[in-house]
């Protein structure tokens, strides 16, 4: 086996939370975010000698936890997309303030639906906290990809976080029948 | 750069990971210098950013995941030593000894197909639990390293097969030919699947129907499906068999 026990569980207890928020952001499932992060680990201690440098696990991690979503077929659905600049202009701004006010499920839930091709970078960008050099090398994309992708998930993050963070009262404005709705699930 | 291209370039900056000595960077920054518009924006998405991380670090997994992770894998390490491998060990040994007689015997009398050849030839193998390339219960693990093999990309194990709990598998080298075997435990009885590339056993059923039979104390099952035959043995009877691999609609 690659790495003894105490290595294994060191590395499962400094790293499993973020490998399931990501995970989960793939899955949006816990249950199948939990098995995607068990195999991710499984994975680690059954190839562990492959991954010496321990300032990589993280990035090893995470690229295993994707790679392995995407054997499944089933994941590879494509959503349609948000037309930003239709609801846009509508919406209040996602100030920090309003985020470090929010429920943390409610910001997994709008970082759901931001779609696939953008959630993967932006949840790596957040969870990783490195350079989008290490996004790119994750995704196996060439660098401008990656900033392009960031750039336009992020947008389209905080455009959803304006909906969701909008007062109840306003609600009724999103009902324009310019608005495109999503339709998840 | 305009303060668009710098916007696409700023939105991938984390403090602490930006590269300073990269041309790029430093001209988005720059641009920030110019343009207050931007560097309004920039500082405000850095806020954002840093409020959605830490937001974000609020998400908790389920409780006991680290050690189902942990556990899992220990599992994973030493599968059913205890539970399966031991008394089978112990009760092959004791079926060994017992027929060793009657299976010398029985090898003298020449199989009249390969196929024949394979079955004869398998329940001789089987009198001692085989050793496993891959241990494991759980049943993605199996079909994946069954279907990595280039010959089974199209193999599968008939899913009402699969809601019993896997054993593992192995690769099984028979007159010069690859088989796969997957082991799973059903009601208290170990099976054992055979799946070989059909054109490796020009011989074999060639219908979706199993055909039943009893060779040296096993009770099999085989069949045809697509370009996969398959071989099942089990010391059950043939009844528990029949219930088992019903038919061209199992699973």
């Amino acid at each position: 086996m690659g790495v003894t026990d105490q290595e294994f569980e060191q590395v499962v207890q400094g790293h499993y939370a973020d490998v399931f928020r990501f995970a989960l952001s793939l899955t949006k499932r816990e249950a199948e975010a939990c098995d995607l992060t068990q195999e991710s680990f499984y994975l680690l201690g059954s190839k562990g000698r492959q991954v010496e440098d321990a300032t990589k696990l993280k990035s090893w991690l995470f690229t295993t936890c994707y790679r392995e979503f995407l054997r499944d077929e089933r994941h590879r659905v494509r959503f349609p997309h948000v037309e930003l600049s239709l609801v846009e202009n509508a919406l209040p701004d996602a100030t920090p303030e309003r985020v470090h006010a929010m429920d943390a499920d409610v910001l997994m839930a709008t970082l759901e639906q931001v779609d696939e091709i953008y959630r993967v970078p932006v949840m790596l960008f957040y969870l990783q906290g490195q350079a989008y050099k290490e996004i790119a090398a994750v995704l196996d994309v060439p660098l401008g990809t990656v900033m392009s992708r960031l750039a336009r998930g992020k947008e389209q993050l905080r455009v959803l976080l304006a909906k969701t963070l909008q007062p109840k009262t306003t609600a009724a404005a999103t009902t324009d029948p310019s608005f495109r709705e999503r339709q998840y699930e | 750069m305009n303060s668009e291209e710098a916007k696409v370039l700023l939105h991938t900056y984390h403090s602490g990971t930006g590269d300073p000595d990269d041309p790029q960077w430093a001209e988005a920054l720059a641009q920030t210098r110019r343009d207050p518009e931007l560097l309004a924006w920039f500082n405000q998405q850095r806020a954002l950013d840093a409020a959605v991380g830490d937001k974000l670090q609020q998400v908790r997994p389920p409780l006991g995941l680290a050690e189902k992770i942990i556990m899992g894998r220990k599992a994973r390490i030493a599968p059913r030593r205890n539970r399966y491998l031991m008394p089978l060990a112990l009760a092959a040994s004791m079926v060994f000894l017992l027929s060793l007689a009657v299976v010398v015997v029985e090898h003298s009398k020449p199989p009249v197909t390969e196929f024949a050849a394979l079955q004869t030839d398998m329940a001789g193998f089987l009198v001692q639990f085989p050793k496993l390339d891959l241990a494991s219960e759980q049943w993605p693990d199996i079909l994946r390293w069954l279907t990595n093999k280039p010959a089974l990309a199209r193999a599968d194990v008939p899913s009402g097969l699969q809601k019993f709990p896997g054993l593992g598998c192995r690769e099984v080298k028979w007159r010069g030919k690859t088989l796969m075997l997957v082991c799973f435990a059903a009601q208290g009885e170990v099976v054992h699947l055979f799946v070989v590339p059909k054109a490796d056993l020009p011989d074999a059923p060639l219908t979706a129907t199993p055909a039943f039979a009893s060779v040296k104390g096993w009770s099999t099952a085989s069949w045809t499906q697509g370009e996969i035959a398959y071989l099942a043995l089990t010391k059950g009877n043939e009844a528990f068999l029949q219930k088992l691999i019903p038919g061209p609609h199992r699973g």
